[in-house]
């Protein structure tokens, strides 16, 4: 028989640090984020739900900003193992981080920028005109 | 680029040859506030494992890759993918990087490709570079495999690590252990003359009480030693696989003249473990033998996905519920394939009866 699939997706990371800043309820597996968030909390509106990984699986691979945004989602990425997952509809921000990734630079720029979804570019429904064959 | 211009590059000549495409008009849409649209030129709905899915994309060359290495599709489908290639982005592909959070899954490939799979809705969302969008390999051999293994639960389908091969409709699944043998005994079955439908990972559906298993049309990968026993690799090179390994990966109807169908209503569940005996022996196993293999081989999904994890398990209910046999065996793959032939054979004789 073969084994059980590791976590691949790092999908089942613990999160055992919390607490509720406002009407966010924010979970972590870095105690000093969590820390570091009550200090010098962000603007959180409108998340309700955030959870955000250390990823001590990775290390930072650059600082270019990739932004990709769907009907419900707004993505973003800081290189490729920063990412940032908005869901518009549940109000859940989540987010994979580089340890090389300050604090600062998480709470007062990645999570304003995917919040505001920048340079949104989506690929629209349009009124479409079938060529016949 | 403009919608003239990218319409300029892919001319109707290119559509009338592609009917199932359509082109979008040069009507402006209504767009919300703050974003700008990605027109695309080209929409197709495709099949993946026995899912209906659409694709929709500004690139042609994308367009038309899929088109040749995918079986289309008729009627509503299940998932979307969004792609968009940016116009003049050349930059090579990076390495691959996984992660996924409750609903969502990314898988980037440096940072001019990257795959959003929103598992609440079916929606990819991608943006790529023309050299991904350019590549043929790049979309049957990577891509797809991985979207049908994110998607399967959300979308009906089970994903069952095994081989799938089926004569006259009637499927065996070869289950077993990575390294088992299960891709080498597909190819020497289908040198026996049963149809070829996967090698590694089948999708299992079932409705109105009968199961079905799919294939994803992704090429039978081998490892170097195989060439020993099947000379056509000699005219393919290996290279390094999505997991690491030296392997060929090579289309079955191309290489070994395998006869190829995407479905098959499976008969029997085989569990294959290679022994130094070439004697064969078969021992019926019971089905929750065969349901903790399939737990144990499946991707754990978080509780934001429970709904889909129960229609997986009974799913699961459904393959444990097929006969299920452990099948040990050695000597050349030619000799092990004749004496699954032959069992199958005198279990086929009940099923037509």
């Amino acid at each position: 028989m073969i084994e059980t699939h590791p976590d691949l997706l790092q999908r089942f990371v613990p999160t055992p640090f919390s607490c509720m800043l406002g009407e966010t309820h924010v979970e972590s597996n870095s105690e000093a984020l969590i820390s570091a968030i009550q200090t010098d909390p962000p603007q959180l509106h409108p998340i309700a739900h955030l959870k955000i990984i250390i990823d001590h699986t990775t290390t930072e691979d650059g600082n270019i900003l990739t932004h990709i945004n769907s009907a419900h989602l707004n993505t973003l990425l800081r290189g490729t193992t920063t990412l940032l997952i908005f869901d518009r509809d549940t109000r859940e921000l989540l987010a994979f981080i580089a340890p090389e990734v300050s604090f600062s630079e998480l709470l007062h720029s990645l999570i304003p920028a995917v919040l505001r979804g920048e340079q949104v570019a989506e690929l629209q429904t349009h009124d479409i005109g079938t060529i016949a064959p | 680029m403009t919608l003239s211009a990218i319409c300029n590059l892919w001319p109707n000549r290119a559509v009338s040859l592609v009917p199932q495409f359509t082109v979008a008009s040069r009507r402006p849409a209504q767009r919300p506030r703050g974003e700008h649209a990605i027109t695309p030129i080209a929409e197709l709905s495709f099949s993946l494992a026995g899912a209906g899915c659409n694709l929709r994309t500004n690139s042609a060359a994308l367009a038309e890759t899929l088109r040749q290495s995918t079986v289309s599709w008729q009627g509503s489908t299940l998932c979307a993918f969004n792609v968009e290639a940016t116009s003049d982005d050349l930059s090579p592909v990076g390495p691959a990087h996984f992660r996924g959070m409750h609903h969502v899954v990314v898988a980037s490939f440096g940072v001019a490709n990257v795959f959003v799979f929103d598992l609440r809705r079916q929606v990819v969302t991608a943006k790529v570079s023309q050299t991904l969008a350019n590549d043929p390999d790049f979309w049957p051999r990577v891509l797809l495999p991985i979207a049908a293994g994110v998607f399967a639960s959300t979308i009906g389908l089970l994903p069952l690590h095994s081989a799938c091969l089926s004569r006259n409709g009637d499927g065996v699944l070869i289950a077993g252990e990575s390294g088992a043998g299960k891709s080498t005994l597909a190819v020497a079955l289908a040198q026996r003359a049963f149809d070829y439908i996967s090698d590694d990972w089948t999708y299992c559906t079932s409705a109105q009480g009968v199961l079905t298993a799919h294939g994803t049309a992704a090429r039978i990968k081998l490892l170097p030693d195989a060439a020993r026993h099947f000379p056509s690799l000699a005219a393919h090179q290996t290279h390094i696989s999505m997991n690491g390994e030296l392997a060929y990966e090579v289309h079955a109807n191309e290489t070994f003249g395998a006869s190829l169908r995407q479905h098959s209503r499976p008969r029997m569940l085989v569990f294959f473990r290679r022994t130094a005996e070439p004697a064969a022996r078969f021992t019926q196993l019971a089905g929750s033998e065969a349901r903790l293999y399939m737990e144990r081989s499946v991707e754990r999904l978080p509780p934001q996905l429970a709904e889909a994890a129960a229609v997986r398990s009974r799913l699961m209910d459904d393959v444990a519920a097929l006969p299920c046999w452990s099948f040990e065996c050695g000597g050349p793959p030619d000799h092990i394939a004749q004496r699954l032939e032959t069992f199958f054979e005198d279990r086929r004789k009940d099923w037509i009866a």
